[in-house]
């Protein structure tokens, strides 16, 4: 995959922290979304999707049914955002 | 109802019974409040979700080894590498959905699971790991498998040390070789191979070649003695252990140990352990994960906990080894604590849940068995450690207080039970001290490690275990993901993970031009029970006096 995008949003419906950790289960179980991350305290979320299988009209359908509110949608190199968020650039290979 | 126990419940890491943690609904996977509290002798957990209703569930079977246990819990250790995204927030604030590792994990990778291929030679019907017919196959290339090597050697603050490559079944893999020796490039000094023995049995220099290339043990899946408690391997695991010995590589063995099904054999699998203890270096039960739903009856009829194995274990060896003998998982931390205190430098730190696993190491002197804590004063040990680690952070001189621990070690061993030739004191000076561990090694063709881990379902998850699970997978996205999420959730992680990276089982054989099909296994049982080294390994010396018929009967 090369390119992933990252859709940001708001959401002021949750009740609490449990309600947040479901519906980021909810959203995890959706195929084509790679990463959902929903904050309770600062009442935002953000989606890592592929849009090969998902189309950014899909994922606001998904996310409307929590009462969140579109922000963003950027478009982001996958294999820069492995390497710049799961440590993979600095690696030294061991002598 | 759950909620009843919550005025005077505990919480935090080690509380008092009851105590609060979270769970899931077993139903619907919804994150709830729950309640690890007493029933009568033994511990549940209970938890209600507003659409399933009230679920309670065995926890542990021992209340007094409940107990003995969350006294030896450690604190946890911080990553200061996380493996999830930080632009995407990686607080674990909605764990066991954040994974992994995030800020909020407090152990460090202990041993990381690489998933070799979800291909398998058997097809064992309580099996979710292997690809069915038609199913997607998944096998990282060795780019990937690099990476992920080195994804694992760059965790803070303390770097992944030992891998288990797994499956599926992952002598299927045509380059496990290839992977094995990327493994020690990229500097990891642990590697085995976990498998069900099956191709080590008939592949001849399978053993050997697993072993040049860096293998320090097989993790070999093996259920009981008998034919009936161990369906999976029984004819082909005395050709695979066999094998082993001759390439000179260790095995542990790994029964899963269901009520019902296998607890009678226990005992016979510690004897079994000991009778092979020139290549045997440790038994390792789990008690069975009850994953995909089930009535309550049958899990009741199937649930074990690691108390009643223990219980078992002592019924099955005569008393040989008690309750008392088996430590958890974290009490180990005493040691660590004092060797970071000692050297000034982050070190390997079991800081697992006490109620995740146990272990004890039995010592044979000729056919005399005796667990290692009937001789050596292990609580003393430890609680000395810990003091002089305190004395050591308090500023001390660390070669004044190491003077005074080659003064003080011996006194925790007792001569008059010690085994003969017996030295742990100069062994313990050597590995605390010196660093020195050739003499420890050199005790493996004497010692048996027994332990047991659990693994956790739907119904007794705890999340307060997951927070401080050290067995992790790495899988090709980066992250490291905790082996309790990984399985039990594996909607979200295993296997949507392995769907993103896997091809279809059509592509794979077009790709190979190997036919899926011919991976299976088939056994001519009559043939492989006729082999003299079949016979020769079932022909067990009865080492705990139980009689033939605690032995387990081979040909039942």
């Amino acid at each position: 995959m090369e390119k992933v995008r990252i859709k940001r949003f708001k959401i002021s419906g949750m009740k609490d922290l449990y309600d947040a950790a479901n519906m980021q289960y909810r959203l995890l179980l959706i195929d084509g979304i790679l990463l959902a991350k929903i904050d309770f305290p600062k009442e935002e979320g953000v989606i890592a999707y592929a849009p090969e299988e998902l189309k950014e009209s899909e994922v606001i359908e998904a996310i409307k049914p929590f009462g969140a509110e579109d922000l963003s949608d950027e478009e982001r190199s996958y294999p820069e955002l492995l390497e710049h968020t799961f440590n993979l650039k600095k690696v030294q290979k061991p002598q | 109802m759950a909620e009843d126990l919550y005025p005077i419940a505990s919480s935090g890491y080690m509380g008092d019974l009851p105590h609060k943690t979270h769970s899931l609904c077993p139903e619907c996977k919804k994150l709830l409040p729950a309640i690890v509290y007493a029933d009568g002798d033994v511990v549940r957990i209970k938890k209600t979700c507003p659409e399933h209703g009230e679920f309670s569930e065995l926890y542990w079977e021992s209340i007094e080894m409940y107990e003995r246990g969350r006294k030896q819990g450690a604190p946890g250790k911080i990553q200061k590498r996380t493996n999830t995204p930080e632009e995407l927030g990686n607080t674990g604030l909605n764990c066991p959905f954040d994974c992994g590792i995030c800020q909020r994990h407090k152990s460090h990778t202990a041993l990381a699971n690489i998933v070799a291929t979800n291909r398998c030679d058997l097809s064992c019907w309580y099996c979710f790991f292997y690809a069915k017919e038609g199913q997607p196959i998944y096998e990282p290339s060795l780019e990937q498998v690099r990476l992920m090597m080195r994804n694992l050697r760059n965790e803070k603050p303390v770097p992944c040390n030992a891998i288990q490559i797994t499956g599926g079944e992952p002598t299927l893999r045509d380059d496990l070789i290839d992977m094995i020796k990327i493994a020690k490039e990229e500097g990891i000094g642990h590697v085995q191979v976990n498998t069900d023995g099956v191709n080590l049995a008939f592949k001849p220099d399978l053993a050997k070649q697993i072993r040049e290339a860096g293998t320090n043990t097989i993790y070999m899946s093996f259920d009981g003695v008998s034919s009936q408690s161990n369906p999976k391997n029984h004819w082909e695991a005395p050709y695979a252990i066999e094998q082993c010995r001759k390439a000179g590589m260790g095995i542990v063995l790994v029964p899963t140990v269901i009520k019902g099904v296998n607890d009678q054999e226990i005992g016979a699998i510690v004897n079994f352990g000991l009778n092979n203890m020139d290549v045997i270096r440790g038994v390792n039960f789990q008690p069975v994960s009850l994953v995909g739903r089930m009535p309550k009856e049958l899990r009741e009829k199937q649930r074990i906990t690691i108390p009643k194995v223990i219980k078992n274990i002592e019924e099955q060896t005569n008393g040989v080894v008690t309750p008392d003998d088996f430590y958890t998982v974290p009490s180990i931390h005493a040691i660590t604590k004092f060797v970071e205190a000692f050297t000034g430098k982050q070190k390997y730190d079991l800081t697992t849940h006490f109620a995740c696993g146990a272990a004890t190491y039995l010592y044979k002197d000729e056919d005399k068995i005796t667990p290692i804590t009937q001789f050596v004063d292990v609580d003393g040990l430890f609680e000395y450690l810990t003091e002089k680690a305190e004395e050591l952070e308090g500023g001390k001189n660390k070669y004044w207080v190491g003077l005074k621990i080659l003064k003080r070690l011996g006194g925790f061993i007792d001569d008059g039970k010690k085994p003969k030739g017996f030295d742990l004191g100069k062994m313990l000076i050597n590995a605390l001290l010196k660093h020195d561990y050739r003499s420890l090694g050199n005790l493996h063709h004497k010692l048996l490690f027994i332990g047991m881990m659990h693994f956790q379902d739907p119904y007794n998850y705890d999340v307060e275990r997951v927070e401080r699970c050290c067995i992790h997978y790495v899988v090709p996205d980066g992250r490291i993901i905790p082996f309790c999420t990984f399985n039990v959730i594996p909607e979200i992680y295993r296997d949507k993970i392995q769907a993103e990276y896997a091809m279809t089982a059509r592509e794979w054989e077009i790709r190979t031009g190997k036919k899926l099909a011919d991976d299976k296994y088939q056994r001519n049982a009559g043939e492989l029970a006729a082999g003299e080294t079949y016979k020769k390994a079932y022909e067990l010396k009865d080492l705990f006096k139980v009689g033939k018929s605690r032995q387990g009967d081979i040909s039942r």
